[in-house]
């Protein structure tokens, strides 16, 4: 079941091409992240999919449906900056979405609880520091506690603190079932919360899928073999593993390979024991996000 | 649209430029009043007989003409102010439809045309009581100019919204509106047959109440409200135009 499905999408701003093609589905209880540079294409792909900017061509259908007023509603959204009246305080913003949302103004105590503002809940918008607004934004995405969030670099001006409390959030939000589909430069962000990625550039896809699923062509897993174990027997042992592939021998002594998705260094370990080897070091060196993310938007 | 009227009273009531435009018509047109009708067109008349009810209504009316571009900037500023502060494009992510969206500018203009008519029966209810208690029991009586005030009043924010939502930007939008308001609609009028010219969308509005340049109708009751019968039809066609294209922009370009 997926909860957005966005298909050929293709946006132009007059002769410039914004989005090409795109074809992406977010699954439901995901937390999927939205990955790419300046221009890549991500706010155009969320625009489109919330319905603020019109497609050149292409579909976009919310829960299995062609998006509506009432889908838009069982969405929260923080989409680029944090849109308020400047003149409003938080609550008398949040009272204004909550109408909209048509959610009780009861729900709008929680979120400001959720996101640290219920001290300031009385303050005008036009007062609050670029922080403050975005945790407002975020309270406003959380009011009536929608099925799917959607954030548009929810961290941005957030202090550390801030950031690992929103980090939180996100987390205590999908282990609850919420999707959510987040769009950040932050990869380190991404990679930490993130179960799916879909990588933008220049407004292409250039990879989609799970982030685990992604990452593992490009790590390496590296052996050392214990001083009585012999390193050509262990080299015969792990060419007898269908799961084990790129075996190679390394000048310092250690041999480095890739593990196939779904198996992991101590299944490796327990095959290596039953012949009667022992490592001394095995770990998995993996490929980072940000190192896959720079290699695909290379060119 | 209730719910619209109140969320858009909230932000009225808590809008620092709204209260300073309010309070500034407010003042500008007991100001317009007591200065045209306390001098030039009152012809050295007592008081009592200036502010006497029930042809004060007509005579304020009259006046709140002039002051109506005021609550025509205010609703300007109030609808581009969406687009700036780009809540408008937010109220749709949160469930808004392009409807609603113009159902609550409609609503701010019903609550600022509301705003110009309390100004209004405050002025007249004040002035009348104080100068001329001794009619103060025909005071409810010919209300016909109050209402057409009214619709007057909402049919400039029509087509003033139509420019906002059309340009985006205040100072643009205001620019536009009262160019076409001054010189355009004008220089139209005198180029088209009179017959034409006579049905041009502020000609209308403003024909909905009496001339000030001509003498003030006797009667301004039920009479004058069917006599301005094809006016206010008129009237209402084009404040329905306005907002079918004001619902047809929004719909139509990216938010």
């Amino acid at each position: 079941m997926y909860v957005l499905e966005v298909e050929n999408l293709t946006k132009r701003y007059g002769s410039r091409l914004a989005l090409q093609d795109l074809t992406m589905r977010v699954p439901q209880g995901s937390v999927f992240g939205l990955l790419g540079p300046n221009g890549g294409g991500k706010t155009t792909t969320l625009g489109i999919a919330l319905g603020v900017l019109r497609a050149t061509s292409g579909t976009v259908r919310w829960f299995g449906q062609a998006p509506t007023a009432a889908s838009r509603r069982r969405i929260g959204t923080l989409l680029e900056t944090p849109n308020f009246y400047p003149y409003l305080t938080a609550r008398q913003n949040l009272h204004q979405t909550a109408a909209i949302k048509r959610v009780a103004p009861t729900a709008i105590d929680a979120a400001l609880a959720a996101t640290g503002l219920a001290e300031r809940q009385h303050d005008r918008f036009q007062g609050f520091s670029l922080g403050m607004k975005q945790r407002l934004a975020l309270a406003a995405a959380l009011l009536g506690q929608p099925e799917v969030l959607v954030l548009d670099e929810p961290t941005n001006g957030l202090d550390p603190q801030g950031i690992v409390e929103i980090r939180e959030l996100i987390r205590s939000l999908a282990a609850r079932g919420t999707t959510i589909l987040i769009a950040s430069h932050l990869l380190d962000e991404i990679e930490k919360i993130c179960t799916h990625v879909a990588i933008l550039s220049r407004g292409q896809l250039r990879a989609s899928g799970l982030v685990a699923d992604l990452l593992a062509p490009t790590s390496r897993t590296v052996l050392r073999p214990a001083a009585a174990t012999s390193g050509q027997r262990v080299l015969a042992a792990l060419a007898a593993l269908p799961w084990v592939s790129a075996v190679r021998s390394d000048p310092d002594g250690s041999i480095s390979f890739h593990l196939a998705p779904g198996h992991d260094t101590g299944q490796l370990n327990e095959q290596l024991f039953r012949h009667g080897l022992v490592a001394a070091e095995l770990h998995t060196v993996r490929q980072t996000l940000e190192t896959e993310f720079l290699s695909l938007v290379a060119d | 649209m209730l719910p619209a009227l109140q969320l858009e009273f909230q932000k009225l009531r808590h809008y620092p430029t709204a209260r300073i435009i309010l309070g500034l018509y407010a003042a500008l047109f007991l100001f317009a009043v007591v200065t045209i009708y306390g001098t030039r067109h009152a012809g050295g008349l007592p008081p009592a007989q200036v502010y006497a009810f029930p042809t004060l209504w007509a005579k304020l009316a009259t006046t709140g003409a002039g002051c109506t571009v005021l609550l025509v900037v205010l609703f300007i500023i109030l609808v581009t102010d969406d687009f700036q502060y780009r809540t408008l494009r937010q109220q749709f992510i949160d469930g808004a439809t392009h409807g609603q969206l113009i159902g609550f500018k409609i609503a701010a203009s019903v609550l600022l045309a509301g705003a110009g008519l309390v100004v209004l029966l405050a002025i007249g209810l004040g002035l009348g009581s104080w100068y001329a208690a001794g009619t103060w029991q025909l005071a409810p009586a010919q209300g016909a100019p109050v209402l057409l005030a009214g619709l007057q009043t909402l049919g400039f924010m029509a087509l003033a919204g139509l420019v906002a939502i059309g340009v985006r930007k205040g100072g643009l939008s205001i620019l536009l509106f009262v160019l076409y308001l001054f010189v355009v609609e004008p220089l139209l009028r005198s180029q088209l047959p009179a017959a034409v010219g006579h049905w041009l969308p502020c000609r209308v509005f403003l024909d909905l109440t009496p001339d000030p340049s001509h003498q003030l109708p006797a009667s301004a009751g039920p009479g004058l409200l069917s006599h301005a019968l094809p006016l206010v039809l008129v009237a209402l066609l084009y404040m329905a135009a306005c907002w079918g294209l004001s619902y047809w922009l929004l719909r139509r370009r990216d938010l």
